[in-house]
C-alpha cells in the first residue's frame, strides 16, 4: 500500500512537479532524505521536543478536552452526562448565543477591517512626508496597546458617561449639540455597540499603523518615481504600489486583530458587561459566565470550540488571500 | 470608621455576593486580570497552598457532633473566608476579635485565618472541597451556584445535628436558614437540610434625604402611598426624585429597584415560592409584579430617575444621594455608613413592611472538615453577643435580633434597618432576593430591566419573558 502510493507520487515528480501542497512538500522531503540530512533531522526533532511538548500540554491537550467536554453536560466536578450536539445546536438555538456571534461578527469590522483601512491610509500619507519627529507619532499611536485595556476601558467610561467636566457629552454640549445631560453612550441599546467598537478603532489604530509604517519604508522609493512618471497619482500609487507591496503587514495586522476581536472579552466586561440588555454581549463573555458562574462547563466549551474554528478559518483565508504567491524579496 | 469612598463602595459590594454567585460580574481589577486561564492556575493553587498553611491536626472527622468544651483535645482550625479588608471592611475587622474570643474559649485550639477574593473562592472552594488540605470551616456561597454545586458533590456537613445543638434556628429564624437550605442531592433550594449559617443580614430598604423631603414639601415615608405620593412633589420641586443608575460598571440597582416594587405590590408568599420553587406550579406572572414593572416603567417616563441613568454606575448613584442632590435611593443597608457619615442626621431609612433581603455569606462545614465540632464552636461563637453587637457597631445588620437596649445606643438608620428585618423575618415578610430562582436568573432579570426601562418590553412582556426563563430552567432540570 504504502510502496505503491511513493510510487505513484514519484512517477508524478517525474513526469511534472506537483501542483498540490502535500505533494508539494513531499517532493521536498524526498530531495533532503540523505543520511546526512536524516541525522539533522534527527537533531532537529530532538531541540523542538521541549517546545513540542509545553505546545502539546498548555494547547493541544486543552483543545482536545475542550472537544470532549463541548459534548457533555457537566459542572465541573460533578457526574458527567452526555449532551450529544445540543451544546452546538445551542450556538444558533439560543438567542443570547447567536446574538453574540452576530456582535463579534460586527466588532470585527470595528477592531480590525476599520483600523486596518486607516492604518493603511495613515502610513501612506506619511511615508509622503518628511521623516522628522515620526518616532514621537509612533510612541503616540501605539500607546494604546502598550496600556492595560482595564485602564482604557475606565478611561472610556468617564469619556462616554451621560455628563461630567471631560466628557464626549460635555464637549457636545458645549458646541451647543447636546443638552445638559447627553446620551450616555454605553447605556444606550442603540449606540453601545457602536461605542464599544469605536474604542477598539482607537486600540487597534496605533498598532495597524506602526505596523505598516515600518513596511511603508520598505518600498523602494523608485517604484513611486516610476509611477509617477507613467502620470499615477495618490490613489492610483496607494492602490498599485503601497497595497500590493504590504501585502504580508496586512495579512499579519488582520490576523492579530481579528483574533483579537474574536477572543475580545475585557473591554466589554468592564465597559457594559453586555449590557444594556443583551446588545453588547460577545462569545468570551459568555464563556466565562458559563465556566465559571453557571457550571456549565459544556456550552463554554462548546461556544470557545466554535470560537477557536472561527479564528483557524479566519487566519486561514486571510493566509490564502494575502500571503500566497505574494512572495516579495 | 474613616473609610474612602471607594473601599465603601468595595465594602458594598463585598455584601451583594447573592448577585455573584449567579453572574453579576464585578468590575474588580483582579478578576478582570484572572484571565480564564489564570483562573484555572489559581485553582490549582489555591488548593496547593492550603496544604502548604496546614490543615487541622485535631481529631478525627468520624466524631460525633457535640459540643466542644475546654477540655477536648486542640488542633489548628483552618477557617477560610472571604472578608477581605477591600470587599468587606467591617468583616474583615472582625474576624481577628472572633478567632481570639474562640482561642480563649478553647486554648488548646489556634484558628488559622485565610483570607481570599470571592473570584478565588468561588474558582477554588469546589476542588479545594475535594482534595485533603481543604478548610475546616469556610464561608460559602448561597445559591445554587456555588452552594448547590457544592451540596450536589457532597462537599458540605447537613448542620442540623449543630443547628440543635446550640439552637440556632431559634436564633437566626428560620426564614434566613432557608436560604442555606439544599435537599441532599442538591437540586432543591430552600427546603430540606442546613448546610450554612449565617453571621449577618442584608436587607433591602429605602433612603430618603428629610431636607430635599421638607424642601419639596413632602413627608418622610412610612407608607407605600406616603411614599408614591412624594415622588411628584419632588419633581415639581425640580429635584431628582430618585438616585438611580442602571449602567457599568456594576450597578445592581435596576434589580434591587425591582424588587423593593415588587415587594410593594405582589404578597411576599409569591416571591417565596417562586425562588424556592414551592408549591403548584410557582409564578411571578401575576398581576403585583405586571404592576411592579409599570410603576418602574412609569419613573423612567415621569423623569424620576437620575438623568442618564443607563450610563451611570452604582457609585454615581450613591454620589448623587449623599450630595444631597435627590430625594431618595433605592438600595440595601450596607450603604447605611456611607449615607450616615455624608448625611448625618438628615437621612433616613425606611423598611416597608415586606422586604427584600438576604441573610450574609454563612459558614460551612466541609464533609472533609478534620474537626466539624470545633468548627462548630468556631461558628457559634460568631452567633455570639459579643460578635452580634461588633456588627452594629460597624454598621451592619446582626442576624439574631438585639436585645433594644443594645439596640438603642446606635444611630437611626441602621435602629431602623434591624427592626426592619427582625420584623419581616416574624412575620414571614422576608422576600429572598429574586435571583436565587435559577442560576442565570440576575443575568436574564438584569436584562429585562434595561429593556423594560427603554421601552423595549411592555412590563407584560417583560414579566412573561422572566416567567418563561424560569419554567425553561426548571423544566429542563
Amino acid at each position: 500500500m504504502s510502496r505503491s502510493r511513493a510510487l505513484s507520487s514519484g512517477s508524478q515528480s517525474l513526469a511534472s512537479p506537483p501542483t498540490s501542497w502535500w505533494g508539494r512538500r513531499r517532493a521536498r522531503a524526498r530531495e533532503l532524505d540523505t543520511p546526512q540530512s536524516k541525522g539533522d533531522r534527527r537533531i532537529g526533532l530532538i531541540l523542538i521536543l521541549p517546545a513540542a511538548i509545553i505546545l502539546a500540554s498548555f494547547i493541544v491537550y486543552p483543545l482536545i478536552k475542550a472537544i470532549d467536554y463541548s459534548f457533555l453536560n457537566w459542572d465541573g466536578i460533578g457526574p458527567k452526562t452526555s449532551a450529544g450536539l445540543s451544546n452546538y445546536t445551542a450556538l444558533w438555538s439560543n438567542p443570547v448565543e447567536r446574538q453574540s456571534l452576530e456582535h463579534a461578527g460586527i466588532l470585527i469590522c470595528f477592531y480590525s477591517l476599520i483600523p486596518t483601512a486607516l492604518g493603511l491610509m495613515a502610513a501612506a500619507l506619511i511615508a509622503r512626508l518628511p521623516q522628522r519627529g515620526m518616532g514621537v507619532l509612533r510612541v503616540i499611536y501605539f500607546l494604546p496597546q502598550v496600556l492595560v485595556t482595564v485602564v482604557v476601558a475606565v478611561v472610556w467610561t468617564w469619556i462616554l458617561a451621560p455628563s461630567g467636566t471631560g466628557t464626549l457629552n460635555s464637549l457636545l454640549h458645549s458646541l451647543g449639540l447636546a443638552g445638559n445631560v447627553g446620551t450616555p453612550w454605553l447605556g444606550s441599546f442603540s449606540d453601545a455597540l457602536v461605542a464599544v467598537g469605536l474604542v477598539a478603532v482607537w486600540l487597534d489604530f496605533g498598532l495597524c499603523f506602526v505596523l505598516f509604517l515600518s513596511g511603508v519604508q520598505r518600498i523602494p522609493t523608485s517604484l513611486y518615481d516610476a509611477a509617477r512618471v507613467d502620470g499615477a497619482g495618490i490613489i492610483r500609487e496607494f492602490w498599485m504600489i503601497t497595497v500590493p507591496m504590504m501585502r504580508r503587514e496586512i495579512g499579519v495586522a488582520l490576523t492579530i486583530t481579528i483574533v483579537a476581536s474574536l477572543q475580545s472579552f475585557t473591554l466589554i466586561y468592564q465597559a457594559t458587561l453586555g449590557g444594556p440588555g443583551t446588545s453588547t454581549t460577545v462569545p468570551g463573555l459568555l464563556v466565562y459566565r458559563d465556566a465559571f458562574q453557571l457550571g456549565a462547563v459544556g456550552s463554554a466549551s462548546a461556544l470557545g470550540v466554535a470560537l477557536a474554528l472561527l479564528t483557524f478559518v479566519f487566519t486561514f483565508v486571510i493566509r490564502g488571500l494575502l500571503e500566497r504567491g505574494g512572495d516579495r524579496g | 470608621m474613616k473609610h474612602s469612598t471607594q473601599s465603601k463602595a468595595g465594602h458594598s459590594v463585598g455584601r451583594m455576593q447573592h448577585l455573584i454567585s449567579f453572574g453579576g460580574l464585578r468590575p474588580r481589577v483582579s478578576l478582570v486580570l484572572a484571565s480564564v486561564l489564570s483562573a484555572a492556575l489559581l485553582t490549582a493553587w489555591g488548593a496547593g497552598s492550603a496544604v502548604a498553611s496546614g490543615g487541622a491536626t485535631g481529631t478525627a472527622a468520624s466524631s460525633k457532633p457535640a459540643k466542644l468544651t475546654a477540655s477536648s483535645p486542640g488542633g489548628t482550625l483552618a477557617q477560610w473566608n472571604w472578608e477581605t479588608e477591600a470587599d468587606d471592611p467591617g468583616g474583615h475587622a472582625l474576624m481577628p476579635m472572633a478567632i481570639k474570643l474562640f482561642e480563649k474559649a478553647y486554648p488548646k485550639w489556634k484558628v488559622s485565618n485565610r483570607e481570599m477574593t470571592l473570584e478565588e473562592q468561588t474558582d477554588s472552594l469546589p476542588l479545594a472541597l475535594d482534595s485533603s488540605g481543604g478548610p475546616d470551616v469556610t464561608e460559602t456561597n448561597e445559591g445554587f451556584g456555588s452552594m448547590g454545586r457544592l451540596v450536589a458533590d457532597k462537599e458540605l456537613l447537613n448542620l442540623a445535628p449543630y443547628s440543635k445543638l446550640y439552637g440556632w434556628t431559634s436564633e437566626v429564624g428560620p426564614l434566613p436558614l432557608q436560604y442555606n437550605a439544599f435537599s441532599s442531592n442538591g437540586k432543591s433550594f430552600g427546603s430540606g437540610n442546613v448546610y450554612g449559617i449565617p453571621w449577618s443580614a442584608a436587607p433591602l430598604g429605602i433612603f430618603y434625604n428629610k431636607a430635599l423631603l421638607k424642601k419639596a414639601g413632602a413627608k418622610v415615608p412610612t407608607s407605600w402611598s406616603q411614599f408614591f405620593a412624594d415622588l411628584p412633589l419632588l419633581k415639581k420641586a425640580g429635584i431628582t426624585p430618585m438616585a438611580y443608575a442602571s449602567g457599568q460598571p456594576t450597578a445592581y440597582q435596576p434589580v434591587h429597584v425591582f424588587y423593593t416594587l415588587a415587594d410593594a405590590f405582589a404578597s411576599a408568599k409569591t416571591s417565596i415560592n417562586f425562588v424556592f420553587h414551592d408549591g403548584k406550579s410557582p409564578s411571578i406572572n401575576v398581576p403585583g409584579y405586571v404592576k411592579a414593572a409599570q410603576t418602574f416603567q412609569s419613573w423612567s417616563k415621569a423623569g424620576y430617575l437620575s438623568p442618564g441613568y443607563s450610563g451611570l454606575s452604582d457609585t454615581q448613584a450613591l454620589n448623587a444621594f449623599t450630595s444631597g442632590k435627590a430625594g431618595f435611593f433605592i438600595e440595601g443597608e450596607w450603604y447605611i455608613s456611607s449615607v450616615q457619615s455624608a448625611l448625618k442626621n438628615n437621612a433616613g431609612f425606611w423598611e416597608p413592611p415586606s422586604i427584600t433581603g438576604g441573610p450574609g455569606e454563612g459558614y460551612s462545614i466541609p464533609t472533609r472538615s478534620t474537626n466539624p465540632n470545633a468548627a462548630a464552636a468556631f461558628i457559634n461563637i460568631l452567633l455570639g453577643p459579643q460578635i452580634q453587637a461588633a456588627d452594629l457597631q460597624q454598621g451592619e445588620v446582626p442576624v439574631v435580633e438585639p436585645k433594644a437596649s443594645v439596640l438603642a445606643k446606635f444611630p437611626a438608620m441602621i435602629q431602623s434597618a434591624t427592626k426592619g428585618w427582625a420584623a419581616s423575618v416574624k412575620a414571614n415578610q422576608l422576600v429572598p432576593y429574586l435571583d436565587y430562582a435559577t442560576p442565570n436568573f440576575l443575568n436574564q432579570e438584569m436584562a429585562a430591566v434595561q429593556e423594560l426601562q427603554s421601552g423595549q418590553l411592555t412590563p407584560q412582556a417583560m414579566i412573561s419573558s422572566l416567567q418563561s426563563d424560569y419554567e425553561q430552567y426548571w423544566s429542563s432540570k
